[in-house]
């Protein structure tokens, strides 16, 4: 016994409390290293969900712009709102991105981004906006038709008499008197003649005056080089009849020969900028709304109708039976030669509202003048 | 009985030992109090330069050099008109005399308005003007100094902005603008606002010889005091990588923007903040931390 207590009494020394003392110093280093990290990576993770969620709200925002349907320049009111993206990831993010139209051609786009993918519980947030503006091309509104050259209107119409078919909605025609019009202006009266050129202004033509003369022509070459640069469909000439088409319930408005459909359906808003490259002719029963620039002459054969603006660098000829225009027509007369006909039972009907929403349901959104962006805090 | 004790060599063999393990644990103990303090402190620091390369940087992202949002620029200092909020303006007063703005907490389900900070006299408004046609090329942000600001809950009750049921008693702010400065004609409901104020951001040295990250605004007389928003950072110097704040001002291709009149130029900006840390974890030197990010200004 008195052997055994001398061995447990040889033990005692102090190198037990030495080695907890390490031990806990030890601990005491590491728990200060690992608040340190710990810190760091709370913090970093903070730092990336901040980021994260900034860069998915400014790419949700340019996505929104860049992929905007020109459906909507038409059909959103003022003080409309409309949802363009909505989705949230599998890992928890999420992204709004709303458009509210502020005036008629004003737009408010606000994308939010919420980043919690990390599993914070207070999710970082960042909303950004956008000033946006329908960028529309200049298009004159001064006659039914403006010519550069020879004018015959042989048993047809030119009318700007009275305000044809107004717009149906005061955000495309905000006055509510028509402008007044010219019926044809051309940079001489002798250049409108009837069946014969007589100097006095044909019958069936209307306007105030009917016929009237401009030194400076607006139908320019500025005119359609500006619209040549917005074509949404650029198609090389011949004949073409256009008719509105759908897909899967829709307007199809990636079809080049979807005009649009003026008589109202699924592409009521479909108002495409047409280019043609060449001298095109409008079959019978072409049926189409929008902006149309024709390189060249452009014919409306009988029943052909165009609702919106039509500019040709040469001559338009609108013959036959129900052949229409309606808006605005500008032919340059290019060669100088030959002459834009308006003839057997054609017409040409101004009407502002139609020409205004013709080229607003065409305008594509753009950056407000030097200040777009904005964050919201 | 005889008792056994120690020799005089024993003790002092012992406390010179006990001495060695006490200094030693005592040294282990200061060091480790220092690391824990230090550790601390380095923490602190950084959360500082989070909040200097956070702070600065919303700031910087919607400024519009070409617009002349960069009032004054140094490599420790910026003076800007900064965007405190954006809104949509619900109606016009009577002659032009000042704007009613969406209230921030409208119901419809677009954010049309938020403010940072509550706008104030001496503030700028800044309206795009549209113009007469529908054209972009007559479109202008028009900037209107800001006299007087008033919460009402009575305007805009027709606004197509406004639900008139739900945001009945939502809070209007209404601008007035100082005399002389008139809305063109041409502005009407639904015109986007951004108001702006000036604000200065330096590097300076505080009362206790510390230096902070300041901020100082202008109140329509003068600039207020200047006040620390974040900080300590390490002391100015002109040296390449020692101060607790350098700013430097690129253009489109990278080039360092240093004139002011230049300043229209700027596309980017990069904040480095730096700190320094007493003497280091090690006992043997200061440990210096430093976090740089740089920012594309978004309007331009």
């Amino acid at each position: 016994m008195t052997q055994l207590r001398a061995a447990v009494h040889a033990r005692a020394g102090f190198a037990l409390p030495a080695a907890i003392m390490a031990l806990v110093l030890l601990s005491a280093l590491v728990a200060g290293a690992l608040f340190v990290s710990t810190e760091e990576l709370r913090a970093g993770r903070a730092d990336l969900a901040d980021q994260r969620a900034l860069a998915a709200a400014e790419l949700a925002l340019e996505r929104a712009i860049v992929t905007w349907d020109t459906q909507r320049n038409t059909q959103l009111v003022v003080g409309g709102v409309v949802v363009l993206e909505r989705t949230t990831s599998p890992g928890g993010d999420r992204v709004d991105v709303l458009a509210t139209r502020t005036q008629r051609n004003t737009l408010w786009l606000t994308a939010r981004a919420t980043s919690a993918g990390d599993g914070r519980r207070t999710p970082a947030r960042h909303t950004v906006s956008a000033a946006l503006r329908f960028a529309e091309p200049t298009v004159p509104v001064t006659a039914a038709l403006t010519a550069g050259g020879k004018v015959i209107v042989d048993n047809g119409t030119v009318d700007a008499s009275g305000p044809g078919v107004p717009g149906p909605s005061s955000l495309i025609c905000p006055d509510a008197a028509p402008p007044v019009a010219a019926g044809i202006l051309l940079p001489d009266t002798t250049l409108a003649c009837g069946a014969t050129c007589t100097g006095a202004a044909p019958a069936g033509v209307y306007g105030t005056p009917p016929v009237a003369a401009a030194t400076t022509l607006t139908s320019d070459s500025a005119l359609s080089l500006a619209l040549a640069k917005r074509a949404t469909v650029v198609l090389p000439g011949g004949e073409v009849v256009a008719r509105p088409s759908t897909a899967n319930g829709a307007c199809n408005v990636v079809d080049p020969v979807n005009w649009g459909s003026p008589a109202g359906g699924a592409c009521a808003d479909h108002y495409p900028i047409v280019r043609v490259t060449g001298d095109v002719t409008l079959g019978p029963g072409s049926v189409g709304q929008g902006v149309l620039l024709v390189e060249g002459s452009v014919r409306f054969g009988a029943g052909a109708h165009f609702d919106g603006v039509v500019v040709a660098t040469n001559d338009i000829e609108v013959v036959g039976a129900d052949a229409r225009i309606t808006g605005v027509a500008h032919a340059r007369d290019r060669d100088g030669a030959g002459a834009s006909r308006v003839a057997d039972g054609g017409v040409i009907r101004f009407d502002a509202c139609t020409a205004q929403r013709a080229v607003l349901g065409g305008a594509r959104l753009e950056r407000a003048l030097g200040r777009w962006w904005a964050e919201l805090r | 009985m005889k008792r056994r004790g120690f020799t005089t060599v024993e003790l002092l063999v012992v406390l010179v030992m006990a001495g060695i393990v006490a200094a030693s644990i005592g040294g282990v103990l200061r060091r480790q109090q220092r690391f824990f303090a230090n550790a601390a402190s380095l923490v602190e620091r950084r959360v500082s330069l989070r909040d200097a390369t956070g702070i600065l940087p919303a700031e910087m992202r919607t400024l519009s050099p070409p617009s002349g949002d960069v009032i004054a620029f140094s490599d420790s200092s910026l003076e800007i008109r900064a965007t405190i909020g954006a809104a949509v303006a619900c109606d016009t007063l009577a002659n032009g005399a000042g704007l009613d703005l969406v209230p921030v907490r409208a119901t419809r389900s677009n954010q049309l308005t938020a403010f940072s900070t509550t706008p104030q006299a001496g503030d700028i408004a800044l309206v795009l003007d549209a113009g007469a046609t529908s054209a972009a090329t007559d479109d202008a942000w028009v900037e209107l100094p800001i006299d007087g600001v008033a919460s009402l809950t009575t305007a805009c009750a027709a606004s197509p902005f406004i639900d008139p049921v739900a945001d009945a008693s939502a809070a209007r702010l209404r601008l007035r603008l100082a005399s002389g400065s008139r809305l063109p004609p041409t502005v009407g409901p639904g015109a986007l606002v951004h108001v702006l104020r000036r604000v200065r951001y330096r590097l300076y040295r505080t009362s206790t010889s510390d230096w902070y990250l300041g901020y100082s605004e202008w109140d329509g007389a003068g600039y207020t005091v200047v006040q620390p928003v974040s900080g300590p950072f390490a002391p100015y110097s002109r040296r390449v990588g020692s101060s607790g704040l350098m700013l430097r001002y690129l253009d489109d291709v990278d080039v360092p923007v240093t004139l002011l009149v230049d300043a229209p130029r700027i596309a980017r900006i990069e904040v480095v903040a730096r700190t320094e840390v007493g003497r280091g974890l090690s006992a043997s030197q200061a440990i210096v931390d430093s976090q740089t990010v740089a920012v594309r200004v978004r309007n331009r």
